[in-house]
């Protein structure tokens, strides 16, 4: 199992597959560390597409609760 | 009716049945990801994924199926109070997986949960179902009928269920009651030698339609020990088409880098689509071959997100803050004399031990992955609050990010945990069969009961539900005892 933290300037719904994994951010603004499987996933936001990039194929497995994966989207400018 | 034209109608019915071929499985018109059986698409009153549950029920004939009813009956006692009102932790369960005796017990409560405690004794658990089939197999009717290419054994023991257990109910009735549990009845594929499950996220691979299938089908597809009963053949109508959607999930787990595990896994699910491997037909045997405690179905939602109902989602979603896992195992143990003798075991024990002996060292195995990570997500947790503190304590500094406090419990109940030796003795040595004496039945019911009250994960989530939950008085009867058990 890997742990992650999706890095995005707003809170926005997470998708790992076509899957919801809940919001990147709790309601104080701090990011969750979400629980993902090992492997290749592919990390997407929901809401507006306004980001870079559309989706990322990451290789989930590094992270740790105490130093989590970091998987970073971009706003767009 | 003249001999002669009686037989001529049989052989004509045999030939009639032979040159049109029977599937138990319809097509799927068009893949839709949202119809058929599937957890998403049920729901229980109050039964919120709050506090998760799954119960596993395992193999073992009419031992398993008393057994995993004694559960259930305990789960309907263990009442706590709930904000807003009493309220019975069977109300809370779900999803139920199984396998062989344990699928009757699923599967009827799934099909009849009004009526599942007052009916399912005298449905199954006190009916001679293995006297029954040896009858039917042996009219003369049913000879003819064997003797068709699409119909076998398992055909005549999946009607069997479905006239006398299930009243002839399909995957439909699940469907149209929207209800949890969401039931997986495992079956085992044998070319894969892996689980095969009766549930719409299998069947999509298949391009069948679950919804026509009967339930008794299922169940009986369960129970086909090798030997004793022939396989059961689904069609597989993947290469006919129905704009099957893959889900991403398993199309990244087929990328080769990925830990060997989940490869092989999404490798197997994709081997009834994949057109060069022509798998036309699926046969599947007892699903205890694969997996006969019912957990390794469980196992994959509880460990990764490749799954429509996995918990990491659900975990990450912040919707879950209890998981519980009861797993109800009627394993037994029976003695061996072989050791004491010079002559070399007889077939029939070497058959019993290929057949039964890997199958009981998987199951341990499942258990132990089950319990590993729970633990380790315990003990994440543990060195994330600790940290946490740490860091505020020495260094005013915060945590990079924050974890959603969840809670385990995974109980196992097995006649290992019965104190009194001669008792554990007796219940290890019970037979596996579908037929048992009404008082072994009540027995195991009760012992069930007792198992599930003293389980220390079990009382741990009550407690948590209810600081001030005791578990009821179980006694074991002592005149039920001697008469099963005598000394």
């Amino acid at each position: 199992m890997g742990r992650v933290i999706v890095e995005f300037p707003e809170c926005r719904e997470v998708f790992v597959g076509d899957k919801s994994q809940g919001n990147n951010r709790d309601e104080q603004g701090e990011y969750l560390i979400l629980l993902i499987g090992d492997g290749l996933q592919t990390f997407s936001l929901g809401g507006s597409k306004n980001y870079t990039p559309f989706s990322q194929a990451v290789q989930v497995g590094a992270g740790s609760v105490i130093n989590p994966q970091r998987v970073v989207f971009q706003r767009n400018a | 009716m003249t001999l002669p034209r009686l037989l001529f109608g049989f052989a004509l019915a045999a030939l009639l049945g032979a040159c049109s071929p029977h599937f138990v499985n319809g097509k799927l018109g068009r893949f839709d990801k949202d119809a058929g059986y599937r957890y998403g698409k049920l729901s229980g009153e109050g039964n919120s994924d709050n506090i998760f549950v799954i119960l596993a029920f395992s193999g073992g004939g009419t031992r398993a199926a008393a057994f995993s009813f004694g559960v259930m009956e305990g789960l309907k006692d263990a009442v706590y109070n709930a904000p807003d009102g009493p309220r019975r932790f069977l109300d809370d369960v779900d999803v139920i997986s199984s396998v062989s005796g344990g699928r009757f017990t699923a599967a009827y409560y799934a099909l009849f949960p009004e009526k599942f405690f007052a009916k399912f004794p005298s449905a199954f658990l006190h009916r001679n179902v293995q006297g029954d089939l040896i009858r039917r197999a042996l009219w003369p009717l049913n000879g003819f009928r064997l003797a068709s290419s699409d119909f076998d054994r398992i055909n005549l023991a999946a009607e069997y269920y479905d006239e006398t257990i299930f009243e002839h109910k399909t995957f439909a009735e699940l469907i149209a009651k929207r209800r949890k549990p969401y039931i997986i009845l495992n079956a085992t594929d044998m070319t894969l030698g892996r689980r095969f499950e009766f549930t719409q996220d299998q069947f999509d691979l298949l391009c069948s339609d679950l919804a026509s299938v009967k339930v008794a089908t299922a169940v009986a597809a369960s129970s086909a020990f090798p030997g004793l009963l022939s396989p059961l053949t689904v069609k597989n109508f993947a290469g006919e088409g129905c704009k099957y959607e893959c889900p991403k999930w398993l199309t990244d787990a087929l990328d080769r880098n990925n830990p060997i595990r989940r490869y092989a896994h999404a490798r197997d699910l994709w081997s009834y689509q994949d057109p060069k491997l022509k798998r036309d037909y699926i046969h599947l045997l007892d699903g205890g071959l694969g997996d006969n405690i019912g957990l390794r179905g469980p196992y994959v939602s509880l460990s990764s997100n490749d799954s429509n109902w996995s918990l990491y989602d659900k975990i990450n979603q912040r919707r879950v803050r209890h998981i519980v896992v009861i797993s109800a195992n009627a394993k037994t143990k029976p003695s061996k004399d072989w050791d004491h003798k010079q002559a070399a075991p007889g077939i029939l024990d070497v058959f019993s031990l290929v057949t039964g002996g890997p199958m009981d060292n998987y199951s341990f195995e499942t258990v132990q992955l089950v319990r590993d990570i729970f633990d380790r997500l315990k003990d994440e947790e543990k060195a994330w609050t600790d940290c946490k503190q740490l860091l505020q304590d020495q260094c005013s500094g915060k945590m990079p990010g924050v974890l959603s406090p969840v809670d385990f419990y995974a109980s196992e109940l097995t006649f290992d945990s019965l104190d009194d030796e001669d008792f554990r003795h007796c219940m290890e040595n019970l037979p596996t069969s579908f037929y048992l004496p009404e008082d072994t039945v009540t027995l195991l019911r009760q012992v069930a009961r007792l198992l599930l009250m003293q389980s220390a994960d079990f009382g741990k989530i009550m407690r948590e539900l209810d600081r001030a939950w005791q578990p009821p008085a179980v006694q074991i009867d002592p005149a039920l005892r001697a008469k099963v058990c005598p000394s």
